[in-house]
């Protein structure tokens, strides 16, 4: 083997090893905590809760009115397993505030399973301490018509 | 975007082992061109190296990619995507070593093997890949400045892959300069042109047309809510984009290489023929517009409203024209020059362009008149039907008309080489043949109408009106192949003066630069049998099987002149 490839090969090895070890720090730390105080303390409690199947925490962060005309029955499953959230947004105006979330949506098993990336956004208004989701938030809307 | 883009890329693997495949077989098979001195191993193994190695490249990117994008958005994350994560580390893991140790190898084969270069595996390898990642480089740039400058926000996602799919590229043309013949890579540079060329003229039509809409709003007060703006912003991105790869591939370099098949197939098909479609499709509209509000759509809207089509129209027209004429103009004035194939491909697609919107509007209005007369209820208007086709006569006729009287004239007084154009033959033949089976199934809807009719004793004005379809088609597509016939006929009734033998292959026994001079002075085929050592002169034949013993060479061509013998070893 040659001086250029023993380069390149070590090069490939080295960048690899980089690659992976940031992906697995990126992994293994947990996401970060907002304050529950802010609309994106708000928007992290409520989605938690869905993941951690704690429904009845969930919906102490939306306004009861919102839930009147959904199929309760179908709540526990209405949150997919593998389902990503990151704040792209946040913008508040006084005792509103909205907050602009990327989804992205993963199914199937392996590597090569499919995936589908959406935007929401999440209307909030003060409610003492915290903040009050004011208009039905994904997923809530698939069984709130 | 990102799943898109996987999915596009997947559809593009799939659609290349298809190809490759069946090029592959046709290679084995045919065994033509420089490949066939190796044996069919060499081309199974170029086959899956190459393969694995457009795999593995596309697997290394989105593996970076997704790790970049989950290194930026950690901060803002509100839970864990261990998945995603997963799925890039095992993309990393495996492409990058994968594709770096197949790429050295390849590496050590271009250098060893000279016609590794000129392989198909190798060429078709680098035109995937510059291909796929300009695409994927110009969606990510679209999507990233156009979502910056519509809406102000940093798509992250978009950002990363712009970045890691242009490195991709640029790597790739670094080392197709390097190691590829810049004259075997003409089909990627063509196919970079189109790349280039398609969003270009979408980007100039939506641009034009949001612009004109803007004016057309402030004007008439037409739109109440519209995206006009955001529409300008995002066709501007999309034309910018479109013209930095087309001034790149087709002014840089594609438009100055030779005038091939392939470069012909780009200018004509894409460039000419692209063009005319968008501009007969804008001018239709325009004048369908215009018709319709006179004898069709009359009094239901307001003016203003009915013709907010225009803006869109007149984009339309516009870039049609300028794709048209720029390419007319590549092709080179006909002023004093000899008649080419190219001249004739050119009139006879116009020509044939031009027929079939005539015979279109033809077929409509008869349907129309035979509707009348049966006076049966039509889904729509029937001023607005017989709008349509008298647009589509208007458009249509003078486009063949023009088209027409040309092959005509050179029909007329170059009657010789005209008729033995093989694009008027296939012209003929296509349009004969087409038209003639249109007929022939609508004689067969006809008869299978009018005899139920009968049967049911139903015949009546309905009838007419259901048979006007087939009888239209049967009376234009009848019409078109009765007149084709009749021109075939007498392009027969010329006989040539004189068989002349016209060269159709060439076998060249010589080096490189021999073939290149070679193939570069004739139209013919050439099959180049590249020399592997200096060639033997041999006395006898029983000579010329004692050194054929005693070769190091896998193969020699002998060649027998006036009772000498030479032996000339070749590669392979």
């Amino acid at each position: 083997m040659d001086r250029h490839s023993r380069i390149v090969l070590v090069v490939i090895a080295a960048v690899t090893v980089i690659l992976v070890a940031v992906a697995i720090v990126v992994a293994i730390q947990p996401p970060p905590v907002f304050d529950p105080a802010t609309p994106e303390g708000t928007v992290q409690a409520f989605y938690q809760a869905l993941l951690d199947a704690d429904e009845d925490l969930a919906l102490t962060y939306v306004e009861e009115d919102l839930l009147h005309d959904c199929y309760m029955r179908d709540l526990v499953h209405v949150m997919p397993d593998n389902a990503h959230i990151v704040i792209a947004n946040t913008e508040i105006d006084g005792d509103e505030a909205r907050v602009d979330i990327v989804i992205t949506e993963t199914w199937g098993g392996g590597p090569f399973g499919g995936s589908d990336t959406f935007d929401e956004m999440l209307y909030m208004t003060r409610s003492g301490d915290g903040w009050l989701i004011t208009r039905t938030p994904w997923p809530l809307d698939r069984i709130c018509p | 975007m990102m799943e898109v883009a996987f999915a596009i890329l997947m559809s593009l693997v799939q659609l290349g082992v298809f190809v490759g495949l069946i090029v592959f077989v046709v290679k084995l098979v045919t065994k033509k061109g420089a490949s066939s001195t190796e044996g069919s191993g060499v081309s199974i193994r170029r086959f899956f190296q190459y393969l694995i190695m457009l795999v593995m490249l596309a697997i290394a990117a989105f593996g970076v990619i997704g790790i970049i994008d989950a290194v930026a958005s950690a901060g803002s994350a509100v839970t864990r995507d261990t998945s995603a994560i997963a799925r890039s580390i095992a993309f990393v893991v495996v492409g990058i070593p994968v594709y770096g140790g197949l790429a050295l190898y390849t590496r050590r084969q271009l250098v060893r093997e000279p016609r590794e270069a000129r392989s198909f595996g190798w060429l078709g390898y680098l035109t995937i890949a510059l291909v796929g990642s300009l695409i994927f480089v110009m969606s990510f740039t679209v999507a990233f400045v156009g979502e910056l400058l519509a809406e102000g926000n940093v798509d992250r996602t978009a950002l990363v892959s712009m970045i890691v799919w242009g490195g991709v590229w640029f790597g790739h043309w670094w080392v197709a300069g390097q190691r590829a013949e810049e004259s075997r890579m003409q089909f990627h540079l063509l196919a970079g042109s189109a790349v280039g060329l398609v969003p270009l003229g979408i980007g100039a039509g939506v641009a034009i047309g949001a612009a004109l809409g803007e004016i057309y709003d402030a004007v008439f007060s037409v739109t109440a809510v519209d995206a006009g703006v955001e529409t300008l912003v995002r066709g501007l991105v999309l034309f910018v984009i479109g013209a930095l790869a087309w001034l790149f591939y087709w002014i840089g370099h594609a438009r100055k290489t030779d005038r091939s098949v392939p470069w012909l197939i780009y200018v004509l098909l894409f460039g000419v023929l692209g063009g005319v479609i968008t501009f007969v499709v804008g001018t239709g509209t325009l004048v369908y517009g215009f018709l319709d509000w006179f004898i069709g759509d009359v009094g239901s809207t307001s003016a203003a409203s009915h013709f907010a089509f225009v803006p869109g129209a007149v984009a339309a027209l516009v870039v049609g024209a300028g794709s048209w004429g720029y390419h007319r103009v590549v092709l080179g004035s006909r002023a004093g020059e000899a008649r080419t194939e190219v001249h004739r491909v050119y009139d006879y697609l116009l020509s044939g362009a031009g027929l079939i919107v005539a015979a279109s509007g033809l077929g409509t209005l008869i349907t129309v008149a035979l509707d009348a007369i049966g006076n049966a209820t039509t889904v729509g208007s029937r001023g607005s039907t017989s709008a349509a086709g008298i647009m589509l006569l208007i458009i249509g006729v003078p486009l063949w008309w023009r088209h027409w009287s040309t092959v005509r004239h050179f029909r007329a007084s170059e009657p010789g080489e005209e008729v033995a154009s093989v694009t008027r033959r296939i012209y003929l033949f296509v349009l004969f043949g087409a038209t003639s089976l249109v007929a022939v199934i609508s004689l067969i809807v006809l008869i299978f109408i009018a005899v139920e009719d009968l049967l049911e004793a139903t015949v009546g004005a309905a009838t007419i009106s259901s048979i006007a379809v087939p009888v239209a088609l049967i009376v234009t597509s009848g019409a078109v192949a009765w007149y084709h016939f009749a021109v075939f006929r007498e392009d027969r009734s010329i006989t040539p003066k004189e068989v002349v033998a016209v060269l159709r292959e060439v076998i060249v026994v010589g080096s490189d630069a021999d073939i290149a001079t070679v193939a570069s002075g004739t139209k013919a085929h050439v099959q180049a049998l590249r020399t592997a050592g200096e060639p033997m002169d041999v006395e006898t034949l029983d000579d010329v099987i004692a050194t054929l013993g005693v070769t190091a060479h896998e193969r020699v061509v002998v060649v027998s002149e006036e009772g000498r013998f030479t032996v000339t070893p070749i590669e392979g």
